[in-house]
């Protein structure tokens, strides 16, 4: 079964984790004829009954070993705690199964390894959903540094400043799996929307492109989350102690490739912000792009060249941002431009539109996925790798080399 | 009190950058009069003659440290001087205002810490960042806790100033010689100044260990080889060590992250202001440029709800203007004007106005030694931590001289 579907299509999807999986149901109607919602996975009753209502006919299941062993079902969706994406993704290959599993891929470097090979030895498609990636101006963006309008791209920024304690406790207050990564972990916990996009634009993992060398990550103290826990459910509750968190407020991870770029992330999903989807900077030889600060505002770019103004002092007239957006008519990528009327209307910005056509795609094509399981590795062993900075005082780490066959030559 | 009429007679050092403080020396004239001007360049030294024909000038600096009617030095020199010029002020009586950075070597900075302390005479560095208007109502906010328990602040400095780091004919100035000679955060005060007052290092808190990490470089070899030709020996990569950015992360010892970035060969339109802030309650974040506001968000002040709890709106931006009536600093209330007329967003004229005023009242000024070398300390840290991958350095205890003696 596990190749067996070929070229013939549709692809039939299982979608394991109902609730974020619902957020997907839009993308499949312009997909029809090549992708289908086949089932649904969910251990929770209600999100099940849910589907239901709206899809009669999708099949709904409530134990995941029974996807993996339904013969119908050529692909699996992992819309499920962060925890448990590797596990399942592994059992998911090795039942003959395509997978797609939400971000990150794995959350320790032997789940990494294991997920490597599992992928290249059942030969089955292996997607990170990182939808990030697939966003309109990141896609421009990664144009436009393709075609070397930034010139060499020294240092490059992402930002994942997303308050979301709301979601990590039910509303009894038992910890959700959000809360228990947080209870349990400290580091750049969830570093692929930042670090995806970026690693598309500088070729990370690509043929004559570029690799993550070495990365350090400083995290601060936990703050934020003691204390809206005490507010909301009392001084009583083990979360109101600020030493029941291991997660501190704010990560920075600096990464250096091998070509000598500079890459710093930011994570904080806990302090009183206003939230901002997109939050990304560039720079090169040749030119920088600033994301917008909110929804109001635009993303600015200045190309050396074809932007006005100088930076050098003798100029008569001083630099000056433009809207990226300025550079759409000429640069915007060729997904954006074949899929526009569609993606815009969406999910994510449009991106998880994108995912889903970029997996049945890749499965209906039999060629490997835009984001692979390297790339999905390469991202996600941030987080294991940065647990590691913390512990040791902020002690630089290497990075593995995925794409060695095994183990034993990283 | 004895010398609170007394007018500070100042020499200024380094002719260059000091004719900017012109307009702030003007707006101070009833308690600072410039006295003397040491430069090695006669033609500078005629152009300030020609200002103010009273000032004596100098080509030597040690011949102005003589001079007995000079009551202290503004040293607007290169970075690498600093130091042992304010060093050698001190010793011979003269308090100092320098310009950034005080020491880019550890030796230095202790030295400098040893001659404050042995003269008593007042040293003030002139980190005039931290005074620009937006910066001191941060500083106001985060201290009166409208911003709650401060985990973050960032600072970068992105600034193009690769025409500054050579003569016409392609000879290395000063920057051009940093450039070439270390690989490290090697600009760090008008980033982490302005943040180590919002979250009171040496104050209520201490910097624990950072590590730095820089990017190769390019912008320097592209720019001398369209400048300079081929030919020139900058315009090769390996000329240059210093990489075009450099990110220095910092952790403080009550668990605050610091973030500093550091560019100033890239192309890019300059913004002079670059910082952000996040605490329990609330956060800040400058404009991208001159014509945006900066921006703040604080709970229960600012429109929304952080997190999505139904039927709240979500949270929004505010201009940090809305709330200048409630939180604008004292000192940019009262000097408003006259702030505003002189350079670097009033920052040259609050340096000045504060270094005065620490002489005459005979207080620590607002940014003292132990302030001034612990800033800059993150530059040699840096080459450091940047030749190691980013191994974390620890931060020296410059004060432990000050705490013990109360």
């Amino acid at each position: 079964m596990a190749t067996s579907n070929g070229s013939k299509g549709p692809v039939r999807l299982a979608v394991v984790g109902g609730r974020r999986g619902a957020a997907f149901h839009k993308s499949f109607a312009p997909l029809a004829g090549r992708i289908t919602l086949a089932a649904i996975c969910d251990r929770n009753e209600q999100v099940l009954q849910a589907w239901r209502e709206t899809d009669a006919e999708v099949k709904r299941y409530a134990d995941f070993a029974q996807v993996l062993n339904d013969p119908d079902i050529d692909a699996v969706f992992l819309a499920t705690p962060q925890t448990e994406h590797a596990r399942q993704a592994i059992a998911a290959l090795q039942a003959g199964k395509h997978v797609m599993s939400e971000v990150p891929a794995a959350l320790t470097l032997d789940e990494c390894w294991e997920l490597v090979e599992t992928a290249e030895r059942t030969g089955n498609v292996y997607m990170l959903a990182e939808n990030y990636c697939f966003m309109r101006e990141n896609m421009l963006v990664g144009n436009l540094a393709r075609q070397g309008l930034f010139g060499e791209i020294t240092f490059a920024e992402g930002g994942y400043i997303h308050d979301t304690r709301n979601l990590t406790h039910d509303a009894s207050g038992g910890l959700t799996w959000r809360g228990q990564l947080r209870h349990s972990f400290n580091g750049m916990h969830y570093p692929t929307h930042m670090l995806g996009p970026i690693a598309q634009w500088l070729g990370i993992n690509r043929e004559g492109g570029d690799a993550f060398d070495y990365m350090t990550t400083f995290v601060s103290k936990e703050a934020a989350a003691h204390v809206y826990f005490r507010e909301k459910f009392g001084e009583r509750h083990e979360g109101a102690d600020r030493a029941f968190w291991s997660q501190g407020d704010s990560a920075i991870t600096l990464i250096r490739t091998k070509n000598g770029a500079l890459i710093q992330l930011r994570l904080d999903t806990k302090s009183p912000r206003p939230h901002n989807m997109t939050d990304y900077g560039l720079q090169g030889t040749r030119g920088a792009f600033v994301s917008a600060r909110h929804k109001e505002e635009q993303s600015l770019i200045w190309l050396d060249r074809h932007s006005p103004g100088s930076t050098l002092h003798e100029s008569k007239q001083a630099a000056k941002w433009e809207p990226l957006l300025a550079y759409a008519d000429r640069y915007e990528h060729e997904l954006w431009r074949r899929w526009d009327s569609e993606a815009g209307k969406l999910g994510h910005g449009g991106s998880d539109f994108f995912i889903l056509e970029e997996f049945s795609s890749a499965i209906l094509d039999r060629r490997m996925p835009l984001i692979d399981v390297i790339d999905a590795v390469t991202w996600s062993c941030v987080a294991p790798l940065s647990a590691a900075s913390v512990a040791s005082g902020g002690q630089p780490m290497a990075f593995p080399d995925f794409r060695k066959t095994n183990r034993a030559n990283r | 009190m004895a010398n609170n009429d007394k007018i500070v007679n100042l020499a200024v050092v380094g002719g260059r950058r000091g004719s900017s403080f012109n307009k702030a020396l003007t707006a101070l004239a009833d308690r600072v009069a410039l006295k003397a001007v040491c430069e090695l360049r006669q033609d500078m030294l005629d152009k300030w003659q020609e200002q103010f024909p009273d000032i004596r000038t100098y080509t030597d600096y040690s011949k102005l440290l003589e001079d007995p009617e000079v009551d202290a030095v503004l040293l607007a020199t290169p970075l690498a001087m600093h130091a042992k010029q304010a060093a050698a002020a001190l010793r011979a009586g003269k308090h100092v205002l320098s310009e950034v950075i005080a020491a880019h070597t550890l030796e230095d900075a202790w030295e400098l810490v040893e001659a404050v302390e042995q003269t008593g005479l007042t040293y003030m560095m002139a980190e005039n960042y931290c005074f620009m208007r937006p910066n001191m109502m941060i500083q106001n906010m985060a201290h009166q806790g409208v911003f709650g328990d401060i985990t973050f602040v960032e600072g970068a400095y992105l600034h193009d100033c690769r025409t500054l780091t050579h003569t016409p004919d392609g000879e290395l100035a000063w920057r051009g010689e940093l450039q070439r000679g270390f690989n490290g955060m090697n600009y760090p005060t008008h980033s982490l100044g302005p943040l180590a007052k919002w979250i009171g290092i040496n104050d209520t808190d201490e910097f624990d260990f950072m590590s730095t990490v820089t990017s190769r470089n390019g912008s320097m070899p592209k720019y001398f080889a369209e400048h300079f030709g081929e030919s020139h020996p900058g315009a090769q990569s390996d000329y240059w060590r210093q990489g075009d950015s450099a990110v220095t992360t910092i952790r403080t010892k009550r668990g605050v992250v610091i973030s500093l970035r550091l560019d100033w060969v890239s192309g890019r339109p300059h913004n002079m202001t670059h910082y952000g802030l996040q605490g329990t309650k609330g956060a800040y974040l400058a404009a991208r440029h001159d014509r945006e506001d900066p921006l703040v968000w604080i709970e229960g002040r600012s429109p929304g709800a952080s997190y999505g709890a139904k039927g709240q709106d979500m949270a929004q931006w505010e201009p940090l203007w809305t709330h200048r009536e409630e939180f604008e600093h004292p000192l940019w209330r009262q000097w408003l004007s006259e702030a505003e007329k002189s350079g670097h967003g009033g920052g040259d004229f609050f340096v000045i106005d504060e270094f005065i005023g620490a002489i005459r009242e005979k207080r620590r000024p607002a940014i003292d030694v132990y302030d001034a070398v612990l800033w800059s300390s993150v530059f040699p840290l840096s080459v450091e931590s940047a030749a190691s991958q980013g191994k974390p350095m620890r931060f020296p205890d410059f004060a432990k001289n000050a705490r013990r003696n109360g």
